[in-house]
């Protein structure tokens, strides 16, 4: 469920193209995804898992938060209960984090991870089950975001202008270090967005230099080809099994 | 989109086929009985499966802690704020 958890993140960080279309991310806009899990041979839905914006104003600053809740259907509570929960506090025009949270809990297993961004330094906080609290403070690149924002910061991008086979490479952090993620455009292909009806849809394919993913272009996501760049499906391929995230619910886009 | 339940069933209506083919005529009841409750089930799946929507449980645990999160990262932003003036 962990693997699955962080899959979805690394779906959601699809970046390094460089155009920008000038889209910005609103605040007030929520994603809802049936995640189906591939179990003996049937693709079973187990969790959803929903993607919201909101703005959040302190006294000297505005930021955008964004958040990806990840949770297990009620039927399945009793077997494997789980509520992830990452976050990202954002500058709303650029994007960039300023504060990163991850709680994780599945089935009783217990994670806190807390990233606070101060130009290229990170000083981390994570706290996992019935282990003392860990600290680390660690250098990081320019442009290396966390994994939430990334998502985000790559549907302001225009995709229109990338050929098919193209791909880039960045770095992201995840799990207390930077990690390098290569992003693979694949071309066009329609698929069915939820309540928006059936989309014309970029395909796009996510490598990362991690244990979490498996197969070459095996992890894919389709993000509506239109200026909104809404995820509308995304597929894993991980060392435990294999499945995928449908769109069902798109609202305040 | 597939249910975990049609497993054992697909494998109940294997097993009550085969042992239908396998039994003499007069012997057939018991694998007819099966054969039958295993399609009972399996419509009952099918029915469920179109019928009853997977939602997520309100957990007022989790809503809390989602409250106390945004309140505390409000906080910590604020803290950093401080930090880098």
């Amino acid at each position: 469920m962990k693997k699955i958890a962080l899959f979805i993140v690394f779906a959601f960080i699809l970046s390094s193209f460089t155009a920008d279309s000038g889209y910005g991310i609103k605040s007030g806009e929520k994603l809802v995804y049936a995640g189906s899990y591939n179990m003996s041979g049937l693709l079973t839905q187990i969790a959803q898992v929903t993607m919201s914006t909101e703005n959040v104003t302190t006294s000297k600053s505005n930021y955008l938060h964004l958040s990806c809740e990840l949770a297990t259907y009620t039927k399945w509570d009793s077997f494997f209960k789980i509520r992830d929960i990452y976050e990202s506090y954002v500058n709303p025009t650029t994007l960039k984090p300023s504060l990163y949270k991850r709680s994780i809990d599945e089935g009783g297993y217990t994670i806190k991870e807390k990233y606070v961004f101060k130009g290229t330094n990170v000083k981390s906080s994570v706290t996992k089950k019935n282990r003392p609290e860990v600290h680390k403070s660690f250098t990081i690149g320019a442009n290396t975001q966390d994994v939430i924002s990334l998502f985000y910061k790559v549907r302001t991008l225009d995709f229109s202008k990338f050929k098919t086979g193209q791909t880039q490479s960045m770095m992201i952090v995840f799990d207390e270090k930077e990690i390098p993620v290569t992003i693979k455009f694949m071309g066009k292909e329609t698929v069915s967005a939820g309540n928006l009806g059936k989309k014309e849809c970029y395909k796009i394919s996510i490598g990362a230099k991690t244990d979490a993913l498996r197969g070459k272009d095996k992890n894919l996501i389709w993000l509506t080809a239109d200026a909104k760049k809404i995820p509308a499906l995304l597929e894993f391929s991980i060392p435990v099994g294999t499945g995928k995230l449908v769109l069902t619910s798109a609202t305040g886009i | 989109m597939g249910t975990i339940a049609f497993l054992p069933i697909g494998l109940a209506l294997i097993s009550s086929l085969v042992l239908l083919k396998k039994s003499a005529e007069n012997q057939r009841r018991l694998p007819n009985w099966l054969l039958t409750l295993s399609a009972i089930c399996s419509f009952v799946v099918v029915l469920k499966l179109v019928f009853i929507k997977d939602k997520v449980e309100v957990d007022k645990k989790f809503e809390q802690q989602k409250i106390e999160t945004k309140i505390e990262a409000k906080k910590e932003l604020e803290e950093l704020e401080n930090d880098l003036e």
